[in-house]
């Protein structure tokens, strides 16, 4: 290639395209069959595809960083959202952006509010919301389920959680989508920061005076907990708080949602699958399961290195950026028989949906009992699950699987 | 919970429901460790806390693992 030429990239290499985006499952396979451990040179990093590289990259935290604010996406995030302040402020005390200490910190203050046995004492305030939506659902030709169902349950569980009033949730949902377009890295960036530091200021300002009230009357909430935690005498600061807090609206309900649309969309593809979990209940846990599997809500998440190491036969620099792609993994056929086949029975299923090591999803016990909760009441009422959408389509984000909408028939 | 040496104490791992997250091995390093199928199997010589266990148990998002006291 002569230096005047435009680089010419291999069509693999735009993890943005439309197979990428709206057919992942093949996307993915050609990438993995070509290198598990793939040099992409228009993204400038390595994208890991096969379950047994992925698991490695998400268990090394001492090697490959979690730090939006330092490394590779630093150098990019700061120049583009240095002028954005409460972006900047809030956005940087994400623990989920964090190497330890503060990681560890804030996982230890948090970690047991989501144990199994803790979100347990909730199951029965889920089954009453998964019921009285469940309500609203039946006798109708066409339901929006995405709106109706799968984000109503979310986010109403998720504020209730933390102790942030419900009535404002979808306030909180417009606020969300314009922080996801960035926390998603989706494209035509400045339009969307400027919309983006608007929603972090009117988040911010409607939770603060939440926290302020906690501090002083504290309830029996994870933001009140978060108030008043104390870990080897640290405490967080209000704006850590405010900023976790933002987090956790945010992922609480995002990713279920779409979990939640995905797994239905599974089941209108699966009818047999569909028979059989309304046949039997006891398949409620492991139907989860491989939902998170078959059609997981999070593809990918990025990690850089802090320091040179070698990695499934290739160099890995320092600074380099590694993408992993647990979407992938869950469809590695040398982990799972018939990957690409809906298996509400598969056992073991150890899927990495919610990633591994120190990161793994803080609210995985949380989305399961709603997972478990809705598909144990919908399998009961209804019949048959229709997709009614002509074609879907999904938000072109290298890391999330966020559809657009789902309008579905449930057949009584 | 008082110390490690705690005899009374026992750690239990259930291989039913771990998945091999591998929290309690950062939460706690040395008190476990993955076996050859990449399940967590407690470790009891090693020099870790009750607290730090305790954490590795509360950051388990399979809740695979107890702390058992006995009699």
């Amino acid at each position: 290639m002569s230096s005047t030429t435009a680089p010419q990239y291999n069509e693999l290499d735009n993890l943005l395209s439309d197979e990428a985006t709206n057919r992942p499952a093949a996307y993915y396979k050609k990438l993995r069959d070509l290198d598990p451990v793939y040099w992409n040179e228009r993204w400038n990093g390595w994208v890991v595809t096969s379950y047994d590289a992925v698991i490695a990259g998400y268990r090394d935290s001492a090697r490959l960083s979690s730090d939006r604010f330092a490394g590779p996406f630093g150098v990019e995030l700061q120049s583009s959202i240095s002028k954005y302040q409460q972006l900047m402020n809030f956005m940087s005390r994400f623990f989920v952006w964090k190497d330890a200490p503060f990681h560890t910190q804030m996982r230890l203050i948090v970690n047991s509010a989501f144990t199994p046995k803790s979100v347990e004492v909730f199951r029965p305030r889920v089954q009453q919301l998964v019921r009285e939506i469940t309500d609203t659902l039946e006798g109708r030709d066409s339901v929006d389920f995405m709106t109706e169902f799968a984000f109503t349950l979310p986010v109403t569980v998720i504020t209730e959680f933390l102790g942030v009033p419900s009535e404002a949730s979808h306030d909180v949902r417009r606020w969300s989508e314009d922080l996801a377009a960035i926390i998603f890295s989706a494209g035509d960036v400045e339009n969307r920061l400027q919309k983006g530091e608007e929603s972090m200021k009117k988040i911010v300002d409607f939770m603060r005076p939440i926290v302020r009230d906690r501090m002083k009357n504290p309830r029996e909430d994870l933001i009140s907990r978060m108030v008043h935690a104390e870990e080897n005498g640290i405490r967080l600061s209000e704006d850590d708080v405010i900023a976790n807090a933002v987090l956790m609206v945010f992922a609480g309900h995002d990713t279920t949602m779409n979990l939640l649309a995905g797994g239905m969309i599974a089941f209108a593809d699966y009818p047999d699958q569909w028979q059989r979990l309304r046949g039997d209940l006891s398949l409620i846990k492991s139907a989860t399961e491989e939902l998170l599997r078959y059609d997981g809500p999070v593809r990918s998440l990025g990690r850089w290195a802090k320091e040179p190491f070698e990695f499934f036969g290739k160099n890995i620099k320092e600074n380099d950026r590694l993408l992993l792609v647990q979407y992938a993994a869950n469809r590695d056929p040398d982990t799972y028989e018939n990957p690409d086949k809906l298996d509400i029975g598969r056992v073991p299923n150890r899927h990495i949906g919610f990633g591994q090591g120190v990161h793994t999803c803080l609210g995985a016990p949380l989305a399961r009992l709603e997972v478990q909760e809705a598909l144990s009441c919908l399998s009961q009422r209804f019949s048959k699950v229709e997709v009614l959408t002509e074609e879907l389509k999904y938000d072109s984000t290298v890391v999330a699987r966020s559809l657009q909408g789902l309008n579905l028939r449930l057949h009584s | 919970m008082g110390g490690a040496e705690n005899s009374k104490i026992s750690i239990e791992v259930s291989h039913d429901l771990c998945a091999g997250v591998a929290m309690c091995i950062q939460m706690a390093p040395g008190a476990f460790s993955l076996d050859d199928l990449g399940q967590s199997v407690f470790q009891p010589d090693s020099e870790r806390t009750m607290k730090e266990i305790q954490q590795a148990a509360d950051s388990c998002p399979m809740g695979a693992i107890t702390i058992v006291e006995s009699e």
